[in-house]
C-alpha cells in the first residue's frame, strides 16, 4: 500500500509535464507527418530517431533527478521520516521512471513508424504489397523491442537510483561517490556478463533469425513481384540471427535486483537527513 | 508512568566533531521536555537521531522499546527546522499525503488546526509565506496522536503576537494527553510555561536537567533566566 501512495505522489508531481510532453510528441509527429513529401526523403524519420536518442539521454538524467529533487528542496526530511521501507521508496521512484519514459519511448517509437511508413507510401517503387510487407516488418520490430526497451530502462533506473543513494550516504564528495558507484556497478555488470558469455553453453544462447523478426518472406515476395529484389540483401537478412545469452541476462538481472536491495537497505539504515 | 523514549550513552560525531557526546535520558508518557541550548549545541542532531533521520555513532535509542526505523516512525511525529513539505503540493494535498501514512492522524484535529492557523487549503505550499509554512508544518505534526512528538524550533517563523495562542493550543487542546513531547528551542520565554522538564545541552553534553518547577525554585528565576545563566 505504501508503494502505491508513494507512486501516486511521483505521478502527481510530474503529471503536468507528463501530459505536456505527450502532447508535444504527438504534435511533433503530426507536423513531421505533414512534411512527408515536402522535405527530403528520410528527414522526418531522422528527426524522430534523433528525438528518441535525446529522450534516452533525458531518461538517464531524469532517474538521477527523481532522487536529487528530494535532497535539493529538503523533501528528503519528509521522505525519510515516513514509516515506509527503503524498497517502497526506491520502488515507487523506479516504477514511475519506467512508466514515464516507457510511455515516451513507446509513443516515439510508434510515431517514428507512422512517419517512416508515411514516407514509404510516397516512394514510387514501393507497391501496395511491398508497403504492406514493410508495415508488418516495422510493427513486428516495434512489438519485439518493447520488452528489451523496458528491461534497459529498468536496469538504467536501478543503477542510477542506487548510485544516487550511495552518494547520499556521505556528507562530502556526494557526486564522486555516486559517479564511482554508477560507473563501477555498470562496469562490473558489463564485465561479468561478457565473461559468462564466453563460458555459457550453446543452449543458453536464444537466437531468432532476423528474417523472422522482419517477416522477410513477405517483403521478399513483394520485392520479387516488383522485380527489385537484391540477392545480397536477401542473403544478409537470411544469414543474420539476433540472439541473447540467457546467462548474461541472468547476471544483469541478479546484479540490478541486488543493487536495488542494497540501495534500499542503505536508504533505510545509513542515509541521513 | 511508562517510558516512551530511552537514550543510553548516545553519541554522534560529524567528522572530528562530537555533536552529541554521551546523552542518557528517559522521557515518560505525557511529559513535555524542553530541549534548550544555543545554536550548535546538538538539539537538532538529537531530534534527528530520535526520529531516525540520522544514525548514532554510538549508544542506544529506544522508542517504546523499538530502535528507530519504519516501525518507530509510525508512532513518532517530527517537525524539522527546514521546509520539508513538497512545494508543488497544495495544503490539502500535503495533508492528504501525510495523513495517508499514519493511522494516528486525526483529520478532524487537522481541520480545526487549519482554521486556528488561518491557512488556505487550496494554496500551493511553495506560495506560502515563511510563517504560513511553519504553521502548516505544525498542523501536519500536531494532527497526529503520536506517542512521541518532536518539535525543532516550532516558533521560529511565527510572529510574536500569535506565538502565545499557538503555543497554548498545541500544548493543551490539540495535544493528545498520552503523547510525550520534546521541544527544541531557543525562544524559551514564549514556551517555558508548558515544560514539565528541561534539558540544557552544551557542546553535545547535558549541562543541566531536571523538573522545570524544581529548577525554577532552585535558581529562583524563570527557565529563561536559568538558560542565560547556564550559557553565559
Amino acid at each position: 500500500m505504501n508503494f502505491i501512495k508513494l507512486y501516486k505522489k511521483e505521478f502527481m508531481k510530474d503529471r503536468k509535464s507528463f501530459v505536456i510532453t505527450i502532447a508535444i510528441i504527438t504534435a511533433m509527429m503530426l507536423f513531421l507527418y505533414s512534411r512527408v513529401g515536402h522535405w527530403t526523403l528520410g528527414i522526418p524519420t531522422f528527426v524522430l530517431a534523433v528525438t528518441i536518442f535525446g529522450f534516452s539521454i533525458a531518461a538517464l538524467i531524469s532517474c538521477f533527478d527523481c532522487m536529487g529533487d528530494e535532497w535539493e528542496h529538503n523533501n528528503h526530511y519528509l521522505m525519510l521520516s515516513l514509516p515506509v521501507r527503503g524498497h517502497d521508496m526506491l520502488g515507487a521512484k523506479l516504477a514511475w521512471f519506467i512508466t514515464e519514459f516507457g510511455t515516451y519511448m513507446l509513443l516515439l517509437g510508434a510515431c517514428t513508424i507512422f512517419v517512416l511508413l508515411g514516407e514509404a507510401r510516397g516512394i514510387d517503387t514501393i507497391n501496395g504489397a511491398l508497403y504492406n510487407a514493410i508495415a508488418v516488418a516495422a510493427w513486428r520490430t516495434y512489438g519485439i523491442m518493447v520488452l528489451p526497451m523496458l528491461y534497459v530502462l529498468t536496469a538504467t533506473g536501478v543503477i542510477a537510483l542506487s548510485a544516487y543513494t550511495v552518494g547520499a550516504t556521505v556528507k562530502r564528495f556526494k557526486f564522486w561517490a555516486g559517479a564511482i558507484s554508477f560507473i563501477g556497478s555498470a562496469g562490473i555488470l558489463f564485465y561479468l556478463s561478457n565473461k559468462v558469455m564466453e563460458i555459457s553453453p550453446a543452449w543458453m544462447h536464444v537466437e531468432m533469425p532476423l528474417a523472422d523478426i522482419l517477416a522477410w518472406q513477405k517483403i521478399e515476395n513483394a520485392l520479387n513481384s516488383n522485380g527489385a529484389v537484391s540477392a545480397g540483401l536477401t542473403s544478409f537478412i537470411n544469414g543474420t540471427v539476433v540472439g541473447i545469452d540467457v546467462l548474461a541476462l541472468l547476471i544483469w538481472t541478479i546484479g540490478f535486483v541486488g543493487l536495488f536491495f542494497i540501495a534500499s537497505w542503505l536508504l533505510e539504515n545509513v542515509v541521513e537527513a | 508512568m511508562s517510558t516512551v523514549l530511552e537514550l543510553e550513552d548516545l553519541k554522534k560525531r560529524y567528522g572530528s566533531i562530537w555533536a552529541l557526546n554521551g546523552i542518557d535520558l528517559k522521557v515518560d508518557k505525557g511529559e513535555v521536555l524542553g530541549l534548550l541550548g544555543p545554536n550548535g549545541s546538538g538539539k537538532t542532531t538529537m531530534l534527528k537521531l530520535i526520529a531516525g533521520l540520522a544514525r548514532p555513532t554510538d549508544g542506544r535509542i529506544l522508542i517504546n522499546g523499538q530502535k528507530p526505523g519504519p516501525a518507530s516512525k509510525a508512532h513518532t511525529a517530527i517537525l524539522p527546522d527546514v521546509d520539508h513539505i513538497y512545494r508543488w503540493m497544495t495544503v490539502q494535498q500535503a495533508i492528504d499525503y501525510v495523513s495517508s501514512f499514519y493511522e494516528d492522524f486525526d483529520y478532524d484535529k487537522a481541520r480545526r488546526l487549519i482554521e486556528l492557523m488561518n491557512i488556505e487549503t487550496d494554496m500551493q505550499v511553495g506560495h506560502l509565506s515563511r510563517g504560513m509554512s511553519e504553521r502548516l508544518k505544525l498542523v501536519l505534526t500536531m494532527s497526529r496522536n503520536a506517542e512521541l512528538i518532536l518539535l525543532d524550533e516550532p516558533l521560529g517563523g511565527i510572529d510574536p503576537t500569535s506565538r502565545d495562542k499557538i503555543v497554548h493550543a498545541i500544548a493543551t487542546e490539540y495535544r493528545w494527553e498520552d503523547s510525550a513531547m520534546i521541544i527544541a528551542t531557543h525562544l524559551v520565554r514564549d514556551i517555558e510555561s508548558i515544560f514539565d522538564k528541561v534539558l540544557f545541552l552544551k557542546s553535545g553534553q547535558i549541562a543541566l536537567y531536571g523538573s522545570a518547577d524544581e529548577l525554577r525554585e532552585k535558581y529562583n528565576g524563570s527557565v529563561e533566566d536559568i538558560f542565560k545563566e547556564v550559557f553565559a
